[in-house]
């Protein structure tokens, strides 16, 4: 039983801090929540719609189809999380005064919560479906364990859940002042982290092949299938032996988010604009 | 904003255009082949060459789903019951790297010795 706890909390684990940070993102927005549990939603389905044709996709692209998968799913990813922080870059001002002056919520639709629900669709679609063949082989083995593995699993689900709640709870403690810029700083990273897997899965396919040397080892510090790995990996794209590509995406992704804010950033703009709201 | 939204996009696709160029034809790595049945690999050690890309084909003759994975090789791939999977592994330095069915992580396992 422990064992199907353990491999089912470590894959759902990234989709619960992802969840996590996605919730504390938009805790003043208005119907974010059902955005949210819909990507969530969504999500399962696709993941027990991809489990069922694993095979097919697989064939796909020569035998390469699973890696070319994600590197497009985590590509849209990427792109939603980017007009997600650029779309706050635009309007977070305004939002900010709004907060001070009503002191609470703002309006719904003030917000992309669409990309948003699809990051989360997205990070329970990857290991969701890796999840649901694992439960599926348990029930097709069969045999007297069956019921415990079956325990053991759902444990497991129950526990990256706890990880979405902890993450939540963690991140709502900072003051709502800070708290934009903390989860805007954790999206950016998570955009720059979800590119360099995406580069990762098209050199893995084949498709791809530049700069696929491996830029350098550091397994011997932290141990990518660790829980601490695990928790880097996710949260500022952590990989143990990236390759050259991996290194290059990640960082263009992070500087590019990080000029495009700056200069989208109203901060350029006489402040009058912002201080008359 | 809409205007440079179209410019991000026409970047990206320039970039995935020019890096899909140059990809080289993987006909040429070397494929080894390893059969999974009732949580053993066969072979369960391959030896292979350093410094040199290769693949690895997977059968799986179970029924049930296995799912290939190795971090250090860089590869985590599900194979359906009754089908076969093919990984790429990058050209590694000496040293013995193990790969294990991630569904049953202690008891299959197996190696890959680079030299």
């Amino acid at each position: 039983m422990l064992g199907a706890l353990i491999i089912v909390f470590r894959e759902v684990f990234e989709a619960g801090l992802v969840i996590g940070i996605v919730l504390a993102a938009t805790r003043l927005v208005a119907g974010s929540r059902w955005w949210i549990a819909g990507g969530v939603l969504a999500g399962i389905a696709g993941s027990a719609l991809l489990a069922m044709f694993a095979e097919v996709v697989s064939k796909w692209a020569d035998g390469f189809g699973q890696e070319l998968f994600n590197a497009g799913v985590l590509a849209i990813a990427v792109g939603m999380l980017v007009w997600h922080n650029l779309w706050m870059a635009r309007h977070g001002r305004e939002l900010a005064a709004e907060l001070t002056a009503a002191g609470q919520a703002v309006s719904e639709g003030r917000r992309p919560l669409a990309a948003l629900a699809v990051v989360v669709g997205v990070a329970v679609l990857r290991e969701g479906a890796e999840i649901a063949l694992f439960m599926y082989g348990i029930v097709l083995a069969g045999g007297d364990s069956w019921s415990s593995l079956a325990l053991g699993s759902v444990l497991g689900l129950v526990l990256g859940g706890a990880v979405s709640a902890l993450t939540y709870l963690g991140l709502v403690k900072i003051p709502t002042r800070y708290l934009f810029s903390v989860t805007s700083g954790l999206i950016t990273l998570l955009a720059a982290s979800m590119a360099s897997q995406c580069a990762a899965f098209l050199l893995a396919s084949g498709k791809v092949n530049v700069l696929s040397a491996t830029a350098w080892d550091t397994s011997w510090l932290i141990d990518e299938g660790s829980i601490p790995g695990r928790l880097l990996h996710t949260l500022i794209g952590y990989a143990q032996t990236p390759s050259e590509l991996q290194v290059l995406v990640y960082l263009v992704t992070l500087v590019a988010i990080v000029a495009l804010t700056k200069a989208l950033s109203p901060n350029h703009a006489p402040r009058a604009a912002a201080a008359g709201r | 904003m809409n205007m440079r939204k179209l410019q991000v996009i026409a970047a990206l696709l320039a970039v995935a255009l020019g890096a899909s160029g140059f990809a080289a034809s993987a006909d040429e790595m070397k494929t080894y082949e390893i059969t999974v049945k009732d949580k053993v690999f066969t072979p369960n050690q391959i030896t292979v060459k350093a410094g040199e890309p290769f693949r690895i084909k997977l059968k799986n003759a179970n029924p049930m789903p296995v799912e290939l994975e190795s971090s250090k090789l860089g590869f985590e791939k599900v194979a359906a019951g009754f089908s076969d999977i093919l990984v790429n592994v990058r050209a590694q330095a000496p040293g013995t790297y193990t790969f294990f069915d991630d569904f049953h992580p202690k008891e299959t396992t197996g190696q890959v010795v680079v030299q």
